[in-house]
């Protein structure tokens, strides 16, 4: 099946069983991407994080857009088409503070806390995550392929390398983790707190 | 906001007049710097959703140089000043004389001379605003961020957005003749700060 790149953008979310398709997001800076997959139907579902709480924000039309409400809506999406949540796989990757230099940390490191504010989100939904790669200050492009799981992270520094493949049940490198970080990824900064 | 901004036409007018004006000052002072001449090419206002900041240059991956800096006092805000890789390099060749390449990641010489750049852009472009409104601008210190164009933009716009405020842009693009450099700046007052801004632009230029 040809390949078909679908675009995620911020605030969005896509969920789909059509092989060919990778769901991608450009260029996360502080933006997170949650990504699930359901191997027994080989459906994946990314939605594209970009602010931790719809509490604290004016901007409540698009409830895909917060960590709060985002996350547990991709999860009732990839309900609704049949996926089981105890099921599902999930990779976290993004919520990175691209600035350096600035003499004190910003108060607002929003990549920390939409990192806090997915994985809270997740535990209450009673996912656990597989893989993630979170923080440092590297902006990062997330593809999703729906036709196995697999998960890349492309930075301007590294090009894409390979983080999991969601869709591989025995996969050592995908066992289910807690949050990890890669080598030389920084620890992000932040500690969760905009909630 | 794009109803408010058009009850009378000439808040747009006045806010392209801000860019302008901080825009001429901050390209003289960065002209001085280089020894070479610059000129504004165009000063836009622009009201964006937020799904389009990340491709506002172009393509979202296009790896850019950014200068982020608060502002703070009688308007608040946020101030960036991006330039094209190829840009940044020939600016921080002109600052620093020496010759920087991209095989490998910046150093502190190179972050420096980025930061030294957006604070001499951001403090005249400010300044040149509080001279004309008597309104008082306070920019942070700089941070510096080499990396893909939608990290970038997205990081400068989402505390404002967070904050409820819309998106609003001026944006100044220059360049050279002699200098093979373009870059852009861009103000986004917060939702609070629009109409001191707009009323003091205004009383200033009543004032002649």
């Amino acid at each position: 099946m040809d390949e078909r790149a679908i675009t995620v953008n911020m605030g969005q979310l896509e969920v789909s069983k059509r092989p060919g398709d990778v769901l991608t997001a450009l260029g996360l800076g502080s933006c997170v991407a949650v990504c699930t997959y359901d191997s027994a139907l080989g459906l994946a579902g990314m939605i594209h994080v970009v602010l931790p709480s719809s509490a604290i924000s004016r901007a409540k039309e698009e409830p895909a857009k917060f960590a709060d409400v985002g996350v547990p809506r991709l999860v009732a999406e990839m309900e609704k088409q049949g996926a089981i949540s105890r099921r599902l796989r999930v990779a976290v990757l993004g919520g990175a503070n691209v600035l350096s230099c600035a003499r004190e940390t910003r108060t607002l490191d929003i990549g920390a806390r939409n990192t806090a504010a997915v994985q809270e989100a997740l535990e209450a939904q009673g996912v656990s995550v597989c893989a993630t790669q979170v923080g440092g200050k590297n902006s990062r492009t997330v593809r999703l392929w729906v036709a196995d799981g697999r998960v890349t992270v492309k930075t301007l520094r590294q090009g894409e390398v390979a983080v999991t493949v969601l869709g591989d049940d025995n996969g050592s490198e995908a066992g289910k983790r807690p949050f990890t970080r890669p080598p030389g990824q920084a620890r992000p900064t932040a500690r969760a707190g905009g909630r | 906001m794009s109803k408010s901004v058009e009850v009378e036409e000439h808040p747009l007018n006045l806010l392209q007049r801000i860019g302008s004006m901080g825009a001429m000052q901050a390209t003289a002072s960065l002209s001085a710097l280089a020894g070479k001449p610059l000129v504004n090419s165009y000063a836009k206002v622009k009201i964006l959703p937020l799904e389009e900041v990340p491709a506002l240059f172009g393509d979202p991956e296009e790896m850019i140089a950014g200068i982020i800096l608060e502002v703070s006092g009688d308007v608040r805000g946020q101030y960036i000043a991006t330039f094209l890789i190829q840009d940044a390099l020939t600016l921080i060749a002109t600052l620093t004389g020496t010759e920087c390449s991209l095989d490998e990641e910046f150093g502190e010489m190179e972050t420096s001379a980025l930061a030294e750049a957006g604070n001499i852009l951001a403090s005249s472009y400010l300044g040149a605003i509080e001279a004309t409104t008597g309104l008082a601008l306070a920019p942070s210190p700089p941070g510096v961020a080499v990396d893909m164009a939608a990290g970038i933009l997205t990081t400068a716009v989402l505390p404002m957005h967070e904050a409820g405020s819309e998106i609003l842009l001026i944006e100044v693009q220059f360049g050279g003749p002699e200098m093979d450099l373009t870059g852009r700046m861009i103000l986004l007052p917060t939702v609070e700060s629009l109409p001191r801004l707009l009323r003091a632009v205004k009383s200033a230029a009543l004032n002649g």
